[in-house]
């Protein structure tokens, strides 16, 4: 294989394909081909003095395309102008957008004020609704406290009752000095606390007791309701 | 040894100006010229040069810059209006000029005496919107309902002026054909 033929080998497969720029693939991450011969590459042989025919196109077709595009150019200015003066009134530095925002300026300034006069009202409503209620809490503590007041008067008094009933109480109690006496006292005197019951209910008190001592104001027991 | 010329052709007929300029006498001052490109019209069109400074000796004729560049400035008639005097130097290298011999010059003066103003087309003011643009137009409520009209400012065509009745009319669509024999089997079957 000499050296002319590889070139020509290398030549053949580039033919095919090859990248058309350096700079879309490292920043699009996507490669442009060109699906043709490289503009390195000359004309082929068989080509090499080949001149195209000039096409004719006939005089009637010339005159009707001439005027078509005379048309499309003049209607295509005309829409092109028309969409420019739009754009030019409609525009941001338009007089139409600069006195749409001078009243969009007005209507936000007086939506300004309506807002302040509402919290003005809204204020006085808020400021009368919580005096009410202040004085309303304030009634409710003031009874509260009163009705604690006399809840603690009442305890204190129950309290003294307790104290004066056991202080009384107390008188009764047998002291250090009485407790012989007491004693021998309770031994003479003895005392039967033991009872039986008849049909009736009559309580007969005493163990050793008959019913023939039995007295006539007999304790009847009295069933627990 | 004549030159033969291969490759594309062109619709130029004649030579380069400075070619013709070369071969003259005082380098042609006085003389008139045409170009075969105005020959479309029905006016006459010429030049009548007034002074020439060719780049002469630039290298070998057609390959190098010889007979391509210099300054001439001429006296235009274009389609039978004085133009008054033009700067030609741009074009003169265009292998498009012819010399008009003495003897026939008069016809050129003749007929660009005798040669009226072509008819100035009058365009109406505005014309109808296309379908979708005017369903845009007033659904967006443009300023304007019907496309205000224009035109360059060439002696041909002109917009009609208050009162005035267009002699062209624009609408949308075809329009009036100028070769009705394309159209055949096509605009009878509407």
């Amino acid at each position: 294989m000499n050296i002319s033929r590889l070139g020509n080998e290398c030549l053949h497969i580039s033919r095919y394909w090859y990248p058309a720029g350096d700079t879309a693939a490292s920043i699009l991450g996507s490669q442009s081909v060109r699906w043709k011969k490289p503009r390195w590459i000359p004309r082929s042989k068989s080509k090499e003095f080949f001149v195209p025919k000039r096409c004719k196109i006939p005089e009637e077709e010339v005159i009707e395309l001439t005027r078509l595009f005379n048309k499309y150019r003049t209607e295509m200015k005309s829409v092109r102008l028309h969409l420019e003066r739009e754009n030019r009134r409609t525009s941001a530095t338009s007089e139409l957008a600069s006195q749409q925002a001078a009243e969009e300026e007005e209507e936000h300034l007086r939506l300004m004020e309506y807002n302040i006069q509402e919290n003005k009202r809204i204020a006085a409503l808020r400021e009368k609704r919580l005096q009410e209620q202040y004085e309303t809490d304030l009634a409710r503590v003031i009874a509260s406290k009163e009705k604690m007041e006399k809840l603690e008067l009442a305890e204190e008094q129950e309290a003294l009752r307790i104290i004066a009933e056991t202080q009384e109480l107390v008188k009764t109690f047998i002291k250090r000095e009485d407790l012989e006496n007491a004693i021998e006292e309770a031994i003479e005197n003895p005392k039967d606390y033991n009872f039986a019951l008849d049909a009736e209910g009559q309580i007969l008190k005493g163990q050793n007791s008959l019913s023939k001592d039995v007295q006539e104001d007999k304790e009847v027991l009295s069933s627990r309701q | 040894m004549p030159i033969i010329r291969i490759g594309r052709t062109h619709n130029h007929v004649g030579m380069r100006l400075w070619e013709i300029i070369g071969r003259l006498k005082n380098f042609g001052i006085g003389r008139m010229v045409v170009r075969s490109a105005f020959e479309r019209y029905p006016e006459p069109t010429y030049y009548r040069i007034l002074s020439a400074r060719p780049l002469m000796d630039r290298g070998q004729p057609f390959k190098d810059e010889d007979n391509m560049k210099g300054h001439v400035l001429v006296e235009r008639v274009f389609r039978g209006v004085n133009m008054g005097v033009v700067d030609l130097s741009r074009t003169a290298f265009k292998m498009d000029y012819k010399l008009v011999p003495k003897h026939e010059e008069y016809k050129y003066i003749q007929a660009a005496e005798e040669s009226c103003p072509p008819e100035v087309k009058i365009l109406p003011e505005t014309m109808e919107m296309p379908p979708l643009l005017k369903i845009l137009a007033e659904r967006e409520n443009h300023e304007y309902k019907r496309l205000k009209v224009s035109v360059k400012k060439t002696g041909t065509y002109r917009i009609a002026k208050e009162g005035e009745t267009p002699t062209v009319e624009l609408s949308l669509g075809l329009g009036t054909p100028a070769s009705l024999q394309l159209y055949e089997g096509v605009l009878e079957n509407k």
